[in-house]
């Protein structure tokens, strides 16, 4: 059935309103698929709501993705001009067909960065693109770059996070805002973290995403030594039900390296009094670091017992050694 | 470490009823687990027209693994799981829902509802495995392995045509399975 160019210009500009509508009227949609649907029935939109679930008919993409991805590249080449919010929208549907087309993103950089969009916007976008392409590399990768100039905005966080723990010789005022940024950064953390485990779940030893879990452990907790506990012992369930996973194996070998080297240091780092020129490593740090490597192996023995057969446990309990 | 499908049939002379079937498909995408409900039913059914009665099986399909276990009186069931869930918890879980399977007809003639809140095995084996009464009785057991679902067809049967004239199958199932053979994998639209 051949379509006309100015059908497929209206169509496709009816898809688009329809997919950006859609995220207007119903801001808790956790998922994007694609409907196998080789013919278009009668004349409804190819997009369908069902249960905070958006879909996209297959029929529909091969004139909407060449379309939108042209449109875009003519933009780039100042041969066409897009306002704000036909870029907005023209991006958020060509990232959720192919999110590792990185001129989209680059053109939410631009528009982030101008005030146009906010950051929590495209870190929903990804979250959302990471559903049904759970390893996309692209969006990875931008999510970073978002979630580091949502850091750059922190007053005094990243690098100097071991100045906020100092209270005391901070007004009241000023303490209030740290708490704030403080809150702020833990559901951020909470968030990535949820983020990567849906990924990890969607694919097999995902690497990207676990290397991005790693990413934001290392750029916004650092010394934050709850946080990495906290990962170890939630993280126990998880491994248990994905024991061929060798990434999330070798994630428990960062959080455990990470541990014992905060341990070694010593605990200055966490005191409010100020640094203190301690020994590198007092007798109870050694004690909890054995502690760690003894739970850790008795954890992997249990698995292995449970479950013979699994590279990834004993490539894990080999490093352990 | 996944149970997606636990069907029970009745391994007829032609062809295999569905007796009973319960689905954990949460971990698909969610358009596509309608289609991919269908094909675990169309599958595990064929394995059971497959299976010699008094046999046990586990036949991988790619990244699936279908234990079935059709017993002599043409009880047949069958588990369809991922690679890593523990092969011998699942034969396990046959034998005990063969055996609860015939209880309930019992019961059903006796105009009893049987709950079918135990017919789905919990997620976490180790949950499902502290049944070592029966599982003495499966050391001993032979259990046929098969690589594809090909090598359970006759000479000169193919997978496409089965799928064609399958009734548990649906339109859109069957345009599913035909682009997903074209583009040689599965879940790729473009």
């Amino acid at each position: 059935m051949a379509e006309s160019e100015e059908e497929v210009d209206v169509l496709v500009q009816r898809v688009v309103k329809d997919i950006s509508n859609a995220f207007k009227r119903h801001p808790s949609i956790d998922e994007i698929g694609f409907i196998q649907c080789p013919e278009a029935r009668y004349n409804r939109s190819p997009i369908v709501l069902l249960e905070n679930k958006l879909g996209v008919e297959s029929w529909c993409v091969k004139f909407l993705l060449p379309y939108v991805h042209n449109k875009l590249l003519l933009y780039r080449q100042r041969k066409h001009w897009l306002d704000r919010e036909a870029l907005v929208d023209i991006t958020c549907t060509l990232l959720l067909l192919n999110p590792d087309f990185t001129t989209a993103w680059n053109v939410r950089k631009e528009l982030l960065q101008c005030g146009a969009l906010s950051p929590e916007r495209d870190l929903y976008l990804g979250k959302l693109t990471l559903t049904k392409f759970p390893k996309s590399p692209e969006t990875w990768i931008h999510r970073r770059w978002v979630l580091q100039q949502i850091l750059n905005r922190f007053p005094a966080v990243g690098h100097h996070k071991i100045l906020l723990r100092r209270e005391a010789e901070v007004e009241v005022a000023d303490a209030e805002i740290t708490q704030h940024a403080n809150d702020h950064l833990a559901q951020i953390i909470l968030q990535e973290m949820m983020v990567c485990a849906d990924a990890a779940s969607r694919y097999p030893s995902n690497y990207n995403a676990w290397s991005h879990r790693i990413w934001v452990l290392r750029h916004m907790a650092q010394g934050n030594s709850k946080v990495f506990h906290d990962e170890l012992s939630s993280l126990r369930l998880w491994v248990s039900m994905h024991v061929s996973d060798h990434s999330g194996f070798h994630y428990r070998q960062f959080l455990l390296k990470e541990l014992i080297t905060d341990l070694n240091l010593g605990p200055e780092l966490w005191s409010n009094s100020g640094p203190q020129k301690q020994a590198s490593s007092s007798p109870d740090s050694s004690y909890l670091v054995d502690q760690l490597f003894y739970q850790e192996m008795e954890f992997c023995s249990d698995l292995i017992l449970s479950f013979p057969g699994h590279e990834a446990l004993w490539s894990h309990r080999f490093h352990h050694g | 470490m996944k149970l997606y499908s636990l069907s029970v049939h009745y391994k007829g002379s032609t062809k295999a009823n569905l007796l009973k079937a319960a689905y954990d498909l949460s971990s698909f995408s969610f358009f596509q687990r309608s289609s991919v409900q269908e094909f675990m039913t169309f599958t595990s059914a064929l394995i059971v027209e497959r299976t010699s009665q008094g046999t046990r099986a586990s036949v991988k399909e790619q990244e699936y693994l279908c234990h079935v276990y059709v017993r002599n009186d043409n009880l047949g069931g069958v588990v369809i799981a991922d690679t890593e869930y523990p092969q011998r918890v699942c034969f396990t879980l046959l034998e005990k829902v063969s055996k609860t399977f015939s209880k309930w007809t019992v019961l059903v003639k006796r105009r009893h509802t049987p709950s079918s809140d135990h017919l789905f095995p919990p997620q976490n084996p180790r949950e499902a495995d502290a049944m070592t009464k029966v599982q003495a009785e499966l050391d001993e057991t032979k259990i046929i392995l098969h690589n594809t679902m090909e090598s359970l067809l006759e000479r000169g049967e193919k997978l496409d045509d089965l799928v064609a004239k399958s009734e548990h199958l649906g339109n859109q199932s069957k345009a599913f399975y035909k682009t997903a053979r074209k583009q040689n994998s599965c879940c790729e639209i473009m």
